[in-house]
Parts: C-alpha cells; structure tokens; sequence
C-alpha cells in the first residue's frame, strides 16, 4: 500500500514535524510504501523521498524535487504537520483538493483542537471538566485589562509543544511574560496556576486507548525543553488504579465524539485531587504518539482502515441548471 | 585545447557576473575590484593561452591545455554561488553577445576568452540597458506615491536605519495602519518595487521608508520618488567614506533630506548633526543620551527614565540590549509624544516588540549566550556591541572578518577598532586571511589568543570546541563582509 506523508508546515513547530515524519517513516518502514510530501517554511511543497533526517538537519535543500502527487497514486496521506497552517485543518484541506484520503483529524474537529480557546468553550458547555479559561487579546494587553488569577500560566491560543507557555507568579513577571507570549500570537489564554497538578497524556483511536503517561516535571511547566531533549518517564496502566484509568479513557472518548475527530489523537489531562480536567487536545501528537501504544502497528492499521473506507462524495451533475434554463 | 579553453573561459564569465553582482552593479566599485582579480589571477592564464595557441609542439599545446583546465577548476571550488537574477543572465548574454560579435572574425572559437579586454563597453552597455528598464518602473512607483495622502517617514543615517525603522513601523501600529519597506531595501529600485506592490497605498496612515545613501546624490534621487514629511536621522559616522570622499560630503548629504520636511526627528548625541544648520521651516525634535529635547537617564540593562526638556516623564522598560536601542526607543518616543499620543500603550506595547534578526540579537543556549550582529557593517555598532562585550562575566570570544570600505580614515578608525577589541575580548576568531592581515598581526602584538578560518562555519565549529566546558561564554558575531573583499583568500 502506498501511504503518504505530510510533514513541514509554516509553523513554530516545522522541526518536531520532520522528527515526527521520519520517526513514522522508520517505525512503519516494512508495512507501506512511503511517499514524503514536504511543506517548506515558505509554503511550497515538494517531494522529499530522497531527504533523510540529517539532509534537513544540515540544510541539504538541493535533494527536494518537486512534487508529483499524481505519479503516486498514493491511497492515503498520514498527516504530521503540527502547529499552524497545517495542523488546524490546511493539511486536510490540502489532501481533500488534491482527493486524497487523509488519516487523521478532519478540518472542524482539526480547527477546535489548534484553538485553545474555542475547545474550551466548546468542550466545557458540553461537559466536560475543563480548566477556567479566559482570553486575553492584544488590545486587552495594551489597555491594561485585569487579569483574574495570580499566579496564572499564559499560552498563546494556537501553539503546541509548550512553545512560548510563561508561569507567572507576580504582577512583575506576569508583565515580562506578556512580552514573551505575544511574540508568537497576537492571541494568548489565561488559566490559574496551580501547583500540586498532575499531567497525564492519553491517545487514543477509534478503537483503543494507548498507555496513560504520566509527565515528569522539572519546571513548573512542562517545556519544550523537556519534551525534546530530556528524556521523561512514562508510567503505564498498571500503576494507576483500574478505575482511574476507565475514568480517563471514558472522558478521552466523549471529547473525541465530541469534536467529531478520527484517527489517533492525544488528549493531555490534569488531575487534581482527584479530578480530571481536560487540558488540551493534539490532533496531530509529536510521533503520533507511538511510544504510548503497546502495538502501534496495530492501532495504526485500525486507523487507516476506517480511513480507507471513507468515500469521497460524488455531487450531481448539472442537470438542475439545464433543466430549468435559468437564463431565460 | 579548445575544451578547456572553453571551459575556463565560462567559468571567468561566471566570476565576473559573481564580483559584479557582489558589487551591487556598481561600475566603480566593480572596476577596482576587477583590476586586483585581473593581476592577480588573469594573467598567467592567458600568456599560457597565447604560448598554447600559437605553438605548434604537441606537447606544450598540451600541458597548457592541463593548466587551463585546472585553472578553471580551482575557480571552480573557490567561488561562492552565483544568485541567477534576470539581471545577471542578462549580463551573460550580453557578454557572450559582444563577444561573439567582436571577436569571431579574428579568434574563432576563442573568443570568449578575450572578453576581459572589452569589459568596459559590456559594462557601459549593461549599465545603459539597466536604466532604460528601471526607469519606467521608478516613473511608476512615482506617479502613485503623488495620490498618496497620509504622512510619510523617512528615515536616514549611517548606521541602525533598519532598527529604527522596525521600531517605528512597531511602535506606530499600536495606534495607525501602517506599512513600512521590507528588509533594508533602500535604494531607488528597492523603494519603488515596495510602492509598486501595494494596491492602495492610501489604505495606510503611514508608510515608513528607509534612506539608504551610500554615494553623493543618492538621496535627492530617493526624494524625486518621494517626499517625506517627517524625516529621522540617527546618526552620522564615517561609513561609505570610499565612495564619499570625504566626512563633510557625508554629512551634507545625510542632512540634506531635512530641506523640504515638516518634522525633523534629530540625534543630537552626533555633534555633525546637531551643528548642521536646519532651514527655518522644519520644525524640530531632538533626542539623545546626553543632550536634546528628549533624554534617557539611569539607564540600566532594561530601563530608562524618558526627560523631556528636563522634565521626567516616565520610566521605561525594554527587552533590548545595548545603548543602541535606548537612542531608537527615543526617536519614537519623540514622535509619539509630539503626535500625542497616548504613552501608557506604548510602554506596554515595547514589551512585546521584536529585535531585527542579525543586530544584536542575543540568543540563549543553555551554557552559552551568542551575540549575533551579523548584518551591521559600521563602526559604531561594532564599538558598540564591543562593549556588550566587555561587561560579560565568563569568557568573551570575537568571530569577525574585520572592517571593510573605511577609506581615508582607514588608519585612525583601524587603531581604534583594535584598542577596543583588545580590551573587550578574550579570544578572537578571524575569517579570511586577506582582509584581517593587519588586524591579526596587531593582535599577536598584544598577545592575544587570535585564530584565523576561511569561513563562518569553520568559525563557529572552531568557537564551540574552545567553549566546550566553559559556562556563561558569550559569542560576538559581529559583520558580514561581502565575498568582494575576500578576493584572495583560500
């Protein structure tokens, strides 16, 4: 089978969406045939078949050929790309004008999972246990509006990979933190911080669940240092009661109804005291969260099945206009 | 024989549209250059080319067949490459054209191989081509900033133009629609191409232009495409003094962008231009750290307090480093007062404001600090990021390809770039072994730890090995010198 890959994008996140590409590319090296499609940061798009993962880290641009989707004859496109202009929908909307299939998010369910904000309103009007929110635009920045929580942790509304999230416990660095936040969007949500919090990550399909992972944490926050170059701790079902774990993949399961989504996704969850909260969802997780799967392959295959067997619509004909001659 | 003939004779094109092209299409500037690469390298190759040709020995005809053919590879390996605008396809063409024209009667197939002894006429020609294609674009770009109604800044200097200009087009959009010109596309056709690409320059309240000047003229030529209304000047110094001539021609030039402006926002910390005479009607703001109408004191890592007529205003916070920006941040600060607007935004919006990539910007890594100011190329800013510096607690290292285009003023300027950066830095890495000559020898003097690459990536390999253990290491990287002036190197 001949399976595609995106990957690249114009985001904050172009280089954990190579990792990610070519970490599924090697994982899933014997299953499929694989076809890399490169978004580069300026927004062009090429075939990247030739690159390896250290031709992108020394710049080795001039082994990029330009793209023949058609010659292919790809059956579907696993989508990479993470951040803006690629994980909020574009990627979909660029397999769907090119009637590709697309395993992963479709574009509403991919729109509400980039914006922070939405999801919330979204998510915590249908019930589900979400962290006080609130926005805090740019104007408000300039006009000096009120923030309601101290100690808060700001984020900017679009981001992924905890690019650009600022604790802040005084009005001092709450004022320095602003200036850091705003440089990546012009948009940034607000939630109280609270300190004895527990950060659990959970993916799931349409069918399974993944190993609960429970981050490790060195900062406050969960950095993207972290996340990349310190390596972290999982723990896995078994550690946690049997219960609490149901408890998880039963709201990871509402939320995935919820938006409507399709293919594997992760859900990052809070636990305080007790209480789960839903903290934000990645449509397109790092690795498509393959190190959280006992049998990646498998739930991949799942997947890619109940993607398969999406058709693409045939609209009617134009018999209407011809029919009635609108003109006269 | 006529392969490699061929083959070198190509790649000399190739080099010649490479320095032309490096010397931004300047005749002068190109020809200087020219004369250097023609001793240098030229000449040995085509007295092995006539011995060749008219020889009849197999023998020799072949060893210099060798020659050339070698030749044309080490050209080969040395060069950078070539970017292939239409300007400078249209330049090969062009060659290969006159040439071929001139040349085919007389030497046949080798004819391309004399194209050094008529580059002139190719150059006058080009240069002429180029005018007549520009100038409707420019008429264009003219014609439209006539309807425009809103204010126009335009901001001149010899160094920090590209700050101040970010800082403007920053600070101004917290309150106006305002656009301003892209990178430092300063020139005539740079300036026009930003006109002619906006649809409707009269959806902005303000458009924000960039002088550049770096010949007599240049800006009364700037002027004929647009008039600004408020015109800033940041400073004055001796760059471009080579192709000035002199410190008065300088100054005369810079300033003479003030005639015909409203508002004229000055930086009297530079004593040319607080002496110039300003014409009557041009009202004027000045600032500085030392003297001018508005003032900075205290001024701390991230903070000043803002005096205007001695008078404290408020307390400012920024997230620059250096003196540099603190002079930007008073320019706009002068402005925005004047157009009173409201402050209290302005000192919140600062915060989030972000750094022109390459000057001074400081990046942090986990045990080391890189100070890259890549794209200044004037005395001034590299003093002033020496002193940066200067003031960092663990080791200081300098990775630059020196000064270039000091002129007449080259020893007295030269003495002291060297003092400073023997008192600022502890190691310094220089790139090329042409132009840093002089500099490394003085430094050797002072028993420095000098080491000399070819290139920036071998600088900055070399730099992390030296660095390996050591904490709180700070990297100066500080102008990037054309390839033009490396000629000779490797």
């Amino acid at each position: 089978m001949k399976l595609g890959i995106l990957f690249g994008g114009r985001s904050y996140e172009h280089e954990i969406s190579i990792i990610t590409a070519f970490q599924l590319k090697k994982r899933l090296k014997d299953c499929y045939e694989w076809h890399m499609i490169y978004i580069s940061l300026d927004g062009n798009a090429y075939d990247a078949d030739q690159m390896e993962i250290n031709d992108f880290k020394l710049e080795r641009m001039k082994k990029l050929k330009k793209l023949k989707l058609n010659k292919w004859n790809l059956d579907a496109v696993v989508g990479a790309m993470h951040g803006e202009n690629g994980e909020d929908g574009l990627a979909y909307d660029f397999c769907r004008l090119n009637h590709l299939k697309y395993l992963g998010c479709e574009g509403l369910a991919s729109s509400l999972g980039m914006d922070k904000y939405r999801s919330y309103l979204y998510l915590n009007a249908n019930g589900i246990p979400m962290l006080d929110t609130m926005i805090y635009t740019y104007e408000d920045y300039l006009n000096h509006k009120d923030v309601k929580w101290l100690p808060c942790i700001l984020k900017p509304i679009y981001g992924g990979s905890s690019i650009g999230i600022v604790v802040a416990e005084t009005q001092e660095e709450l004022d320095k933190g602003f200036g850091e936040v705003f440089k990546y969007s012009k948009e940034i949500i607000i939630q109280p911080f609270m300190k004895d919090i527990e950060e659990y990550n959970l993916a799931l399909n349409e069918n399974s669940y993944s190993n609960l992972e429970r981050i490790n944490k060195k900062d406050h926050i969960f950095s993207f240092d972290n996340k990349y170059t310190d390596s972290f701790k999982m723990m896995h079902q078994s550690m946690l009661d049997n219960e609490l774990y149901e408890q998880f993949c039963e709201t990871a399961r509402s939320v995935y109804q919820l938006i409507g989504a399709s293919g594997i996704i992760r859900i990052d969850f809070f636990l305080v005291d007790g209480v789960i909260y839903v903290n934000e969802i990645n449509t397109t997780p790092g690795a498509l969260s393959m190190y959280l799967f006992p049998e990646f392959e498998k739930v991949f295959s799942e997947s890619l099945a109940k993607c398969l067997m999406k058709k693409e619509k045939v609209y009617p004909n134009r018999h209407f206009l011809l029919k009635n001659n609108i003109n006269k | 024989m006529l392969v490699s003939v061929i083959l070198y004779a190509f790649l000399k094109l190739y080099l010649i549209t490479n320095i032309y092209q490096q010397a931004h299409y300047q005749l002068k500037m190109y020809l200087k250059h020219f004369i250097i690469n023609f001793v240098f390298y030229d000449l040995f190759p085509l007295i092995v080319f006539v011995v060749g040709y008219y020889q009849d020995l197999l023998i020799v005809k072949i060893i210099c067949s060798i020659y050339l053919f070698l030749f044309s590879l080490f050209y080969l390996i040395c060069r950078i490459r070539l970017k292939f605008t239409k300007r400078c396809i249209r330049f090969c063409i062009l060659a290969i054209l006159y040439c071929s024209v001139v040349f085919i009667p007389y030497v046949g197939p080798y004819f391309l191989l004399l194209l050094e002894f008529s580059i002139i006429p190719i150059l006058l020609l080009e240069q002429m081509i180029s005018y007549f294609m520009n100038k409707p674009y420019i008429r264009r770009a003219t014609l439209k900033m006539k309807d425009y109604h809103g204010t126009i800044i335009a901001i001149t200097g010899s160094f920090g133009k590209t700050s101040v200009k970010n800082l403007f087009l920053q600070s101004l959009s917290l309150y106006y629609t305002v656009a301003a010109t892209e990178k430092s596309y300063n020139t005539e056709l740079g300036i026009s191409k930003f006109i002619n690409q906006i649809p409707d320059l009269n959806l902005y309240d303000y458009l924000i232009f960039e002088f550049g000047a770096s010949h007599k003229k240049d800006i009364s030529k700037l002027k004929r495409i647009v008039t600004p209304d408020v015109v800033v000047v940041t400073g004055i110094g001796l760059m471009h003094v080579e192709t000035f001539g002199s410190l008065d021609d300088i100054i005369q030039e810079k300033m003479s962008i003030v005639t015909g402006a409203q508002l004229a926002i000055l930086n009297y910390d530079c004593d040319y231009i607080k002496n110039y005479p300003i014409p009557k009607d041009v009202k004027v703001l000045s600032y500085g750290l030392g003297s001018g109408e508005f003032q900075a004191k205290n001024v701390s890592d991230h903070s000043f307090d803002l005096y205007q007529n001695d008078t404290n205003k408020m307390t400012l916070n920024h997230p620059f480093v250096g003196k540099h920006p603190v002079l930007n941040i008073l320019s706009i600060l002068s402005y925005l007062s004047y157009l009173n607007c409201d402050l209290e935004r302005f000192k919140r919006g600062v915060m989030t404001f972000q750094m022109v990539e390459h000057r001074l910007q400081l990046k942090e890594f986990a045990h080391r600090k890189v100070l890259d100011d890549s794209f200044n190329s004037n005395y001034q800013g590299f003093i002033e990021a020496l002193n940066i510096l200067k003031n960092n607690q663990g080791k200081r290292v300098l990775l630059t390809p020196g000064m270039v285009e000091l002129g007449r003023y080259k020893k007295e300027l030269f003495n002291g770039l060297s003092s400073y950066i023997v008192a600022s830095a502890d190691i310094v890495i220089l790139i090329g072994y042409h132009q840093t000559r002089v500099l490394y020898q003085v430094l050797k003097e002072f028993q420095k730890e000098v080491y000399l690459v070819r290139n920036f990536m071998e600088g900055y390999a070399l730099y992390l090995e030296i660095v390996k253990k050591e904490k709180d290491s700070l990297l100066l990287i500080e102008n990037d010198v054309p390839d033009l002036y490396r000629v000779g190197l490797i």
